[in-house]
């Protein structure tokens, strides 16, 4: 009966994989609107997540392909197990847990890929990866990503303060009212990113299923396991990752709402289009690409080259740090149950430790605002809210 | 292999389509400010619409700004709020199954 154990483990794994998954990707659709003062950070991460639950309820096409093709399966290939799958979701936590302990936004469909490819070299040998495959379905997309996306939203910024730009002054026209237009592009960012992410995790669970029989071959994910999933991360997303928002709102660049605008637009049109016309590209990169475009396409914007690399780096790390966690893992796991017991003991140990760790900076959606009042609060004037214009009325009365 | 022709195409559609909606958005916004002042400053929240107190994107009509000017400001919004749904219908499989 451990075969029962096992699924149950690796669910759980998985659902909290979801949940980093979430509160990780926030940050893609929601840095930028909260850096802005377009949506309060709790209304935003609020507004993320029911978009991420409804996301996740409208397609199941990604979690039927999710083994596609990566690691070799089927006739000829090999025999997927759920320990292998188990050591593979140990690395992914792992390796979502360090980066946003950093504060680093980082593609949490890398770090599933690698700790599942880390699991199944230590399991079935290095030909079970495909790595032409590897090349050019991750490799090459993820130095892509961010240089596409960087530049679409260098020239939509030029082209927003071009055309906002008063000819005889040189001065901005309403560049303020971005903003209102910042709440939709946000949110297409977030929906979009629901109905791909949280079917990766969906997949990976029907993966398990399938391989332990509970399941018939070449079915989709059951409805439980939907609603699980769509539920894990549209938990994550609300508990917000405010580290990651804060380097992505703050950290990388100094955002305006027509840079915001101009970096969500770009953010959307390139995945919408990337997943529409050719490869899937991550969201994270995506994201971050258009951040740093933004900030190259504002004159007078600089763009923090430093925490840009630092961003660069986790990327480079993402894949063969995940597979590295991954693989330990899996060798653990050869031992039979007993390794299995010392693989989640483990797992559980580096979340808590991490969890510590991260506690003793917390970074809250007070934090992150307050930040931003600090940026901008100098010469921000009271949002004309209906309440506000009554305070001000009485106030002159 | 890498299809670099995927790629190419990939670039040029977000690219065409991000510039199409920003500059709808912004010429909404700069019809708008037609005969109006500019702003205070370029920081956000700093801009004399938010702070005459207009929270609506389409204000009501005020003097200085020519009805013409509105009126395509209008148009703009409207090919804005279109290429959200665009974007709805993309996101969603069940619009465009095959």
């Amino acid at each position: 009966m451990d075969l029962t154990l096992i699924v149950v483990l690796v669910v759980v794994l998985a659902l909290f994989f979801d949940f980093t998954n979430g509160f990780h990707d926030t940050a893609n659709a929601m840095a930028t609107p909260i850096a802005t003062g377009a949506l309060k950070p709790r209304m935003a991460v609020g507004l993320a997540a029911v978009l991420n639950l409804v996301g996740a309820f409208l397609s199941t096409e990604v979690a039927r392909t999710i083994s596609g093709g990566l690691i070799r399966e089927g006739d000829g290939g090999i025999q997927i197990t759920p320990e292998m799958i188990f050591a593979g979701l140990i690395g992914a936590v792992c390796w979502n847990m360090v980066t946003w302990l950093f504060g680093l936004p980082s593609s949490s469909s890398h770090a599933l890929f690698g700790g599942l490819i880390g699991a199944a070299i230590v399991g079935a040998g290095v030909g079970a990866v495909d790595f032409s495959v590897l090349v050019s379905k991750v490799v090459l997309p993820a130095l892509v990503a961010p240089i596409v996306a960087g530049f679409v939203a260098f020239a939509a910024t030029r082209l927003a303060y071009a055309i906002t730009r008063d000819p005889a002054t040189g001065r901005g026209l309403g560049r303020g009212n971005f903003r209102y237009a910042q709440i939709f592009s946000s949110s297409l960012v977030a929906l979009a990113h629901g109905t791909n992410d949280a079917q990766k995790t969906m997949g990976v669970i029907t993966l398990t299923l399938i391989a332990t029989g509970s399941q018939a071959v070449g079915t989709g994910p059951e409805f439980w396991v939907i609603a699980a999933c769509a539920l894990a991360i549209a938990l994550g997303t609300y508990t917000g990752g405010w580290r990651i928002i804060k380097t992505m709102g703050t950290g990388l660049t100094d955002i305006k709402p027509a840079q915001g605008f101009a970096a969500e637009t770009s953010t959307a049109a390139t995945i919408l289009a990337s997943s529409h016309l050719g490869f899937a590209l991550s969201t994270t990169q995506v994201a971050s690409g258009s951040v740093i475009g933004s900030g190259l396409g504002r004159k007078g914007a600089s763009v923090r080259w430093r925490t840009a690399g630092r961003i660069g780096v986790g990327w480079l790390l993402t894949l063969p740090a995940a597979a590295a966690v991954g693989a330990i893992a899996a060798l653990l796991a050869t031992i039979g149950p007993v390794g299995i017991v010392i693989d989640a003991v483990l797992g559980l140990g580096v979340i808590v430790a991490i969890f510590v760790i991260s506690s003793r900076d917390q970074v809250t959606s007070g934090t992150v605002v307050s930040e931003v009042d600090a940026a901008v609060g100098a010469v921000r004037t009271p949002k004309a809210t209906r309440r506000n214009l009554k305070k001000k009325r009485q106030a002159a009365e | 292999m890498i299809d670099w022709a995927a790629f190419a195409i990939v670039a040029a559609a977000a690219l065409v389509s991000a510039s199409v909606v920003v500059s709808l958005f912004a010429f909404g916004l700069r019809l708008l400010n037609v005969g109006r002042g500019v702003d205070a400053d370029d920081s956000p929240g700093a801009s004399e619409t938010t702070a005459s107190g207009s929270v609506s994107v389409v204000p009501a009509q005020q003097e200085g700004r020519p009805r013409w000017a509105t009126f395509a400001a209008v148009i703009c919004f409207g090919l804005c709020i279109l290429a959200v749904l665009f974007g709805i219908y993309l996101i969603v499989p069940f619009f465009h199954a095959s």
